[in-house]
């Protein structure tokens, strides 16, 4: 009995099923006591009120919402209609928002698992989780003489500009170790850096006035689809669509053209596009003239090492496509060139971009409306970062944070040493699902002393934790978003009450430095109160209002503004280059490394072993390893599938939905063949997301292997998520 | 007579409440009440001697060993049916099991809100936790017991009143649809003999209850 006592009665009390304060007994069938319910205090009425959203995934639209809620439960979600972009729609995953909210399968109290991976988890209260982080903190401090062997992987599971709080939670403790670079699009932004002198698109509503328009490696029908509204109106007004990627796409199914081209060879067809524009002086030399850097060190590596038949070779596309593509796209003006993400993931990723953004520059569509170079715009992200901005504190020990690289996580945490890494802080990610080589990934959460996870859901990240901390969704909590693609900003209002034990990651930075400083007085410097409403308030500066024409941020409450000056990217010829000018010729990229110039760098190939490249595409349904999880998404399709061209198919004998082992020498996966025509034959494709519940994930094939590019502008290099060689095999 | 009938259904009424009880605490997941829920139990079954309804006393004889098995194992088997952070086993939502798409505060939680209301009362905390956790209905049935009992009590006679009837009505319209079905979910997950045991105790207990009056 004693033993049991000492398990039970102090853990079954934290394992309060319901939150209530004090439960205490019934009371006799005389004398009832109320513990969850109580009487109604007043009459009531119940009320329906709008509230302005925004959603802050890691996504081109980054939707404007207006929610409903009736009674104090969100019963609707719409795209307001007050945006522009987001037109009164929302995407599949946005409806699900709901869902998303309300599915009890939610995180919803501070937990602790006893073994690592070992799912027996047991509830603790928000003032223990947070007693055991900071003592171990301080312990960490202490032994080590820093907080360096503190690391923080945080990234885009959240881009609501309050949440940068979390990185500012960790300067507030001192010098720690951070997962930096992102992911996604590295390679690119340094592509446009080097070009341009940071990456900046026109507003995507002005694809209207395209004349002319490639999407290249970009599947905006599934992965933004509020642009396509602006695609299919530039059809209607004449312009011409053509799609370019291995995989014809939902987005290509709807192009004049479709040219599906043998992956990472890009650069090859931009370059002999060039070269054709070049040969029949088709370029805009009065552009080139005044506006650019280095035209002539350009056409003279064009003449001597790049034709147009060598481009059909590499890239499987016909020589007369490639003639009559590059004829039209340099004569329909204006023509603009959308560079997808997908398209730089690769070992020449990088160098890919310059060759198409020098397209683009060579025949004078930079600056125009209807033109451009699209991949992105960071614009409108020059908010004040008041969460994020804190100091650290006065002899916490280290000379500076330490940087590993965020894409290739596993590794670098292992190797970390003087000191080593012992405690990681997850939120806004789920590494061990997305990140490549997932089995050292794993091996690196085994070696931590303390692995804290924030999070909506329990995933592959969270059951590898020590302690899981529940966050609030968009709705229980006030922030403010923009997008990198359009130029719209949005308010979003705090429309439901936190469910459960849910906090917001500001929330749980104050309290956890309340009790950092309770333990230790000075140990960080983190604000301990404040009004969350507030803290988005100081998230503005006059430069943002200036750029959206507002006096005060609460005038977002009426509705989501956009931005007034700066639609239509270098329309004032002025570049933030070091010459000021587009530079084909980038001494910058020379300093990294790289070719002065937009040159072609050779594809990797396959080999006999692994004679496949899988593409790990966006998937539809999902942001990366979100949405999937959720019963709408599960409904429609629950399981993986390796998507292969029939002769592929045939030549492994593989029947369609048959399981197959798709492998190379770090992993393999086991999933149902898709056969389908809409992959090329030298590839196969799992599309990327995380499956409740379920082990697959492409991840354990996939290398950390470096994309060219990345390193300038993100702190590291992008990821070459598909130069992933397989074979596969019936099961 | 009379008064000899009146005090046999307030003692029957107070053992159903008593059991209540101990669920409503074991689905708060407090230990510490629990144990006094037991205890509770027990000390009213020797005050009690034993009950006119067979089913109550094996009940009764069941409750009272129930905490012997309870151990640290009991404590994670519970998370993972009731808690999280997984993907729950048994849902201690109605809403779950009754809303097409087992959602929680949607319509079928709103419909408990309701009930509750017309009562005069409401959740602590409102739509911080759904009102149809399984906690709180008990919690709403031991309101009405409680209730009635107090009028009985008060009466010469002992006949049904409109708490008795709204627990009738509650039972038949919030419990019986998905409890049944969420012990099913607790016997087919749990291995722990203390979640596995309740279940069997609560299941057989609600199952005595619907056909003692006849729900």
């Amino acid at each position: 009995m004693d033993k049991k006592y000492a398990i039970t009665r102090r853990s079954f009390l934290r394992n309060s099923a319901i939150t209530v304060a004090s439960i205490g007994l019934s009371g006799s069938i005389y004398e009832f006591l109320f513990s969850g319910l109580a009487p109604v205090t007043a009459a009531k009425i119940s009320d329906v009120k709008k509230f302005l959203n925004a959603c802050p995934r890691n996504c081109y639209d980054t939707c404007s919402i207006v929610s409903t809620v009736a009674d104090g439960i969100l019963t609707k979600v719409e795209g307001s209609t007050l945006s522009s972009y987001t037109r009164g729609k929302l995407c599949a995953k946005g409806y699900s928002y709901t869902r998303s909210i309300y599915s009890p399968d939610r995180i919803k109290y501070p937990m602790k698992q006893k073994v690592r991976g070992s799912g027996n988890w047991e509830r603790i209260s928000w003032d223990e989780a947070y007693t055991e982080i900071a003592q171990k903190i301080l312990q960490i401090k202490k032994e080590y003489g820093s907080t360096l062997p503190i690391c923080l992987n945080k990234y885009s599971g959240n881009f609501d500009i309050m949440h940068y709080g979390i990185e500012g939670m960790l300067t507030s403790i001192g010098n720690t170790t951070r997962a930096t670079g992102t992911p996604c699009w590295p390679a690119g932004i340094d592509a446009q850096t080097f070009d341009f002198g940071t990456t900046y698109c026109n507003d995507p509503e002005d694809i209207v006035n395209a004349k002319y328009l490639i999407i290249w490696g970009a599947n905006p029908a599934w992965c933004s689809v509020h642009s396509m509204y602006f695609v299919k109106e530039a059809q209607k007004r004449g312009c011409k669509l053509i799609v370019i990627d291995p995989i014809l796409t939902q987005t290509a199914s709807q192009a004049d053209l479709y040219i599906q081209i043998k992956p990472s060879t890009d650069g090859a067809l931009a370059l002999g596009m060039a070269r054709y524009i070049l040969d029949n002086e088709l370029y805009d030399g009065e552009w080139l003239a005044k506006n650019s850097k280095g035209a002539e060190e350009f056409f003279s590596y064009l003449q001597k090492n790049i034709t147009v038949e060598w481009a059909a070779q590499k890239t499987g596309i016909p020589r007369g496509v490639i003639e009559s593509m590059a004829r039209e796209y340099a004569t329909t003006k204006p023509a603009n060139i959308w560079i997808g993400y997908g398209m730089q993931r690769h070992t020449n990723g990088g160098q890919n971009v310059r060759a198409i953004d020098a397209l683009a520059a060579i025949t004078g569509n930079i600056g125009k409306s209807g033109g451009g170079a699209q991949y992105a715009q960071l614009q409108t992200w020059g908010f004040a970062y008041y969460a994020m901005m804190q100091k650290k504190p006065e002899n916490s020990g280290g000379k500076s944070d330490r940087l590993i690289n965020i894409n290739n996580f596993g590794a670098e945490v292992l190797n970390a040493n003087e000191p080593p890494i012992k405690m990681m802080w997850i939120a806004c990610r789920n590494p061990i699902s997305q990140d490549p080589e997932t089995a050292v990934v794993n091996k690196a959460f085994e070696a931590m002393d303390l692995v804290v996870t924030a999070d909506m859901y329990m995933n592959s990240t969270v059951e590898m934790s020590d302690i899981v901390l529940p966050v609030t969704t968009t709705f229980e909590t006030p922030g403010v978003n923009v997008s990198y693609w359009h130029y719209w900003l949005s308010l979003n209002e705090q429309a439901i009450t936190p469910m459960y034990e849910c906090k917001n990651d500001v929330t749980i930075a104050m309290e956890l430095s309340a009790k950092l400083n309770e333990l230790e007085q000075g140990s960080c410097t983190f604000p301990v109160s404040g009004d969350l409403e507030e803290w988005v308030g100081k998230e503005f500066n006059d430069a943002i209002y200036k750029q959206f024409g507002i006096q005060d941020w609460t005038e977002l409450k009426k509705g989501p503004i956009k931005a007034k000056t700066g639609l239509i990217a270098w329309q004032d010829g002025k570049f933030k280059t070091p010459s000021g000018k587009y530079e084909l010729w980038s001494d910058e990229a020379k300093k990294f490394g790289h070719f002065p110039l937009p040159v072609y760098t050779e594809e990797l190939q396959p080999n006999d072993e692994f004679p496949l490249r899988c593409i790990s595409a966006h998937w539809k349904l999902g942001i990366n390893s979100q949405f999937q999880n959720l019963d709408w998404m599960a409904a429609i399709n629950n399981e993986p599938c390796l998507e292969m061209h029939p002769i592929v198919a045939n030549k492994f004998g593989i029947k369609d939905k048959e399981p197959v082992k798709m492998y190379n020498d770090i992993g393999y996966i086991v999933l149902p063949a898709k056969i389908t025509e809409t992959v090329s034959p030298d590839i196969v494709v799992v599309y990327e997301a995380w499956y409740k519940g379920k082990k697959i994930n492409v991840n354990y094939t996939v290398k950390a292997i470096p994309a060219d590019m990345g390193k300038k502008a993100t702190g590291s290099p992008g990821m070459a998520f598909h130069d992933n060689f397989v074979a596969i095999k019936k099961v | 007579m009379l008064q000899n009938h009146k005090y046999k259904m307030l003692k029957e009424m107070e053992t159903r409440y008593y059991i209540y009880s101990l669920f409503k605490i074991y689905y708060q997941g407090d230990w510490q009440a629990i144990d006094k829920a037991l205890q509770a139990v027990n000390d009213h079954q020797d005050d009690n001697g034993q009950s006119a309804e067979p089913l109550i006393n094996g009940l009764l004889k069941k409750i009272s060993k129930i905490n012997l098995v309870m151990d640290e194992n009991s404590i994670y088997e519970y998370n993972k049916l009731f808690v999280g952070p997984g993907k729950l086993l048994a849902s201690p939502f109605e809403s779950s099991y009754r809303n097409q798409l087992g959602l929680v505060m949607q319509d079928e939680t709103v419909a408990v809100r309701n009930f509750y209301k017309k009562i005069g009362v409401e959740v602590k905390g409102k739509n911080g936790v759904p009102d149809d956790h399984l906690a709180l209905e008990l919690e709403f049935i031991c309101y009405l017991l409680a209730q009635a009992a107090k009028q009985i009590d008060k009466e010469q006679s002992a006949s049904p009143n409109e708490y008795l009837l709204l627990y009738k009505l509650f039972f038949v319209q919030h419990i019986k649809p998905w409890v049944y079905e969420h012990c099913n979910d607790v016997l087919l997950h749990g291995v722990n003999p203390f979640c596995h045991g309740m279940a069997e105790i609560f299941k057989e207990f609600l199952e005595g209850e619907e056909g003692q009056n006849a729900m």
